[in-house]
């Protein structure tokens, strides 16, 4: 018998004596856990934006395109272009005259180059799928963000995200990951809250421990 | 000496090692302020942590449907599930796909699992180049030790120890800066990083539909370790996975709280397959482990079974008061404190490691603050009785407590046992020698002996009534 067999069949064999859930009273397990939000676009706003600077992030709101160009081409003039990358697919990065040429389209033909180029990258621009107002995080995925180095190399991680991106809840934004990737799930998922940080030497916050130092989101 | 006289000898000299005191005091205490004050984001916490209780409960209730579903969909995504009976099977399972594909290098993302399982030790061994990635596993790693708490490996060191290693082993400066020994550990990884053939992790949660593992992490060597490479390969426990990825949306921000007294890890990240068509990195192969090693039966027994409910978040090492004075090193297992004395002699036999479950004072502190309700006390009890089973105590003692049970019945024999019982103690403090017998001693080498009362408690009220 494969090992397989022998696990499944243990576990069968345990489960033909079922146990009572201790703690299954259907009224409480309809309760909601977390304080209701307002799920106006500005409250959103309003809760996103403090949630993730309380964590170090970065947030401008801005009132249009122009405006998020602007800002974005702000940030990106500080670094060489030859180490800033973004996310192929971004119109903004084609569309607007401001940020031509100051960021390269971070695509390569095998593992190998991604990590060349992104290893030493400065600054990596990317879009999401939400943004979850309730603790100030980034939904992307591989598809969103020019796939998994992107978001994480980088020293300065900027995402680019509109207004109507914006949820409640990780609940919605999982279920516009379950729209989106219906008939393909993408191999990598990943929700950010905050610049990588660690605390593992005396409990001391110390910020961007492997990935990026510096978290910004441009909204509009 | 066998483990018991082991964990013995251990726990005194923890106990006794004030500079280990003063770090375990300063930050347990820093880590229970963190999780207060965060506790606010809670609508209700009681009712998160019972519907976190009872989804786990059902997910453990169809666990052989639930990892069916999980291979099924990771494997139409390309990924090779194996399934591992034990730790020596997970370990020729990994030789395999080191051996298949020329492996030299390998990186490793913060995995408990893979610690249970004796992973790097055997890897060096074979020759095999292993890094641990996560700061605090890299720290000990360094110094050649196990992980002291399951969730912050290094909480035991300062960071002029920290100092002073890096020193040694990196020729980084001496400095008194967390941040700077932070980036000098970021310099030293990030080659590493780029140039591994395989990374290692472990998963926090593994979500059948639609087919997924979950890691969490705040530095970012979860998704590299995961990432980089051209091969990921995951190890996770049998118990971990759930049905819905919408559970995710209560079990992440209870496991953050519960662990680092955060609303949300930095990065939580779902992994569910190698490169995808269309996708612009990502490792060529993803490997999966499903890890039995005991757990099948934990599972069996249906008293225990609630205590694969864990989700490993620390909380219950935190908060005992055993944990917060010998520190996890005394332990001796993989997983500390008390719900890994509850796991542990079921994991690695009751004989051996049954002595664990009496190193608890049982004030039911860890079950109060276990987001997932194990009642972890409790199955302590349990763990004591079945261990008195099979390694039953000595005649002596035996006798002892049925006297000591037949006293504690009547109440005219509980009033004649106080009377020698004071008599006795007088007795043993006018006659030192006698303080230096048997089960006396045990009493006598660590603390003072109480003065008893001239009066008991009872003739002491009898008189204010007379008067």
């Amino acid at each position: 018998m494969s090992s397989r067999e022998t696990i499944l069949t243990s576990i069968r064999r345990a489960l033909a004596t079922p146990t009572d859930s201790p703690h299954r009273s259907s009224d409480e397990l309809e309760k909601p856990w977390y304080p209701a939000l307002d799920p106006s676009p500005d409250s959103l706003l309003t809760n996103f934006k403090e949630q993730l600077e309380r964590l170090n992030g970065t947030v401008f709101a801005e009132e249009s395109e122009p405006g998020a160009a602007f800002r974005l081409a702000g940030l990106l003039s500080k670094s060489d272009p030859s180490r800033c990358w973004h996310e192929p697919e971004l119109e903004l990065m084609t569309r607007r005259e401001e940020v031509k040429n100051l960021s390269q389209p971070a695509i390569y033909e095998t593992g190998a180059q991604a990590k060349k180029a992104l290893g030493n990258a400065a600054i990596g621009v990317t879009s999401a799928i939400a943004l979850v107002a309730r603790h100030g995080t980034i939904l992307t995925a591989a598809p969103t963000q020019g796939g998994r180095l992107l978001c994480s190399l980088p020293d300065h991680h900027i995402v680019l995200a509109r207004l109507s991106q914006l949820v409640p809840d990780l609940n919605e934004g999982y279920g516009l990951l379950r729209e989106r990737f219906r008939d393909a799930w993408p191999s990598f998922v990943t929700t950010i809250t905050g610049p990588s940080r660690t605390a593992d030497i005396e409990k001391i916050l110390v910020l961007g421990a492997h990935g990026p130092r510096e978290l910004t989101v441009i909204i509009w | 000496m066998n483990e018991a006289q082991k964990f013995l000898a251990k726990e005194r000299e923890k106990a006794a090692d004030m500079k280990l005191q003063g770090i375990l005091h300063r930050t347990l205490n820093n880590h229970h302020l963190a999780v207060q004050r965060n506790a606010a984001q809670w609508l209700d916490w009681e009712v998160a942590r019972s519907l976190a209780a009872s989804w786990k409960h059902d997910a453990i209730s169809r666990l052989d449907t639930l990892l069916e579903q999980l291979e099924v969909n990771l494997t139409a995504r390309g990924t090779c599930v194996h399934w591992a009976a034990n730790a020596d099977e997970a370990r020729a399972i990994i030789d395999k796909v080191i051996q298949e594909n020329g492996v030299r290098s390998i990186i490793k993302g913060k995995s408990m699992t893979t610690e249970e399982i004796g992973l790097n030790e055997h890897l060096e061994a074979n020759g095999v180049d292993v890094v641990e990635s996560d700061l605090g596993e890299f720290i000990i790693q360094l110094r050649g030790e196990k992980p002291f708490h399951i969730i912050t490996p290094a909480m035991h060191l300062t960071k002029d120890d920290i100092s002073a290693l890096f020193e040694e082993k990196l020729s980084v400066p001496h400095t008194d800066d967390a941040e700077t020994l932070t980036r000098a550990a970021r310099v030293h990884m990030r080659s590493r990083f780029l140039n591994a053939d395989m990374g290692i992790t472990g998963a926090n949660f593994a979500i059948a539909d639609p087919g997924l593992i979950s890691i969490t992490e705040n530095e970012g060597n979860g998704i590299l370790s995961a990432s980089a490479p051209r091969i990921h390969l995951a190890i996770m426990g049998i118990e971990k996975v759930l049905p819905q990825l919408e559970q995710l949306a209560l079990f992440l921000p209870l496991l953050s709280h519960s662990g680092t007294g955060q609303f949300l890890s930095c990065y939580n990240s779902f992994f569910g397959g190698p490169r995808q068509h269309g996708e612009r990195d990502g490792p060529e192969q993803f490997h999966l482990v499903l890890l039995d090693n005991g757990r099948t039966g934990i599972l069996a027994d249906p008293e225990q079974r609630e205590s694969l409910q864990c989700i490993r978040c620390g909380a219950c090492l935190n908060a005992c008061p055993v944990f917060r004075h010998i520190g996890g090193h005394a332990y001796g297992v993989t997983y500390q404190g008390p719900i890994g004395s509850v796991i542990s002699p079921n994991l690695l036999g009751l004989q051996e490691f049954g002595h664990l479950s009496f190193a608890s004072s049982l004030c039911g502190k860890c079950a109060e603050v276990c987001p997932v309700r194990i009642n972890i006390h409790h199955h302590l009890l349990e763990n004591r009785r079945n261990y008195v089973k099979v390694s039953p105590p000595s005649k002596l003692e035996r006798h002892g407590f049925r006297q000591y049970s037949r006293t504690m019945v009547s109440a005219a024999r509980y009033r004649w046992a106080v009377r020698f019982a004071r008599l006795g103690l007088r007795l043993i403090q006018r006659i030192p020698i006698l303080q230096r017998l048997g089960p006396i001693q045990q009493w006598t080498a660590t603390r003072t002996l109480p003065t008893p009362a001239g009066k008991s408690f009872l003739e002491q009220v009898a008189r204010e009534k007379k008067d």
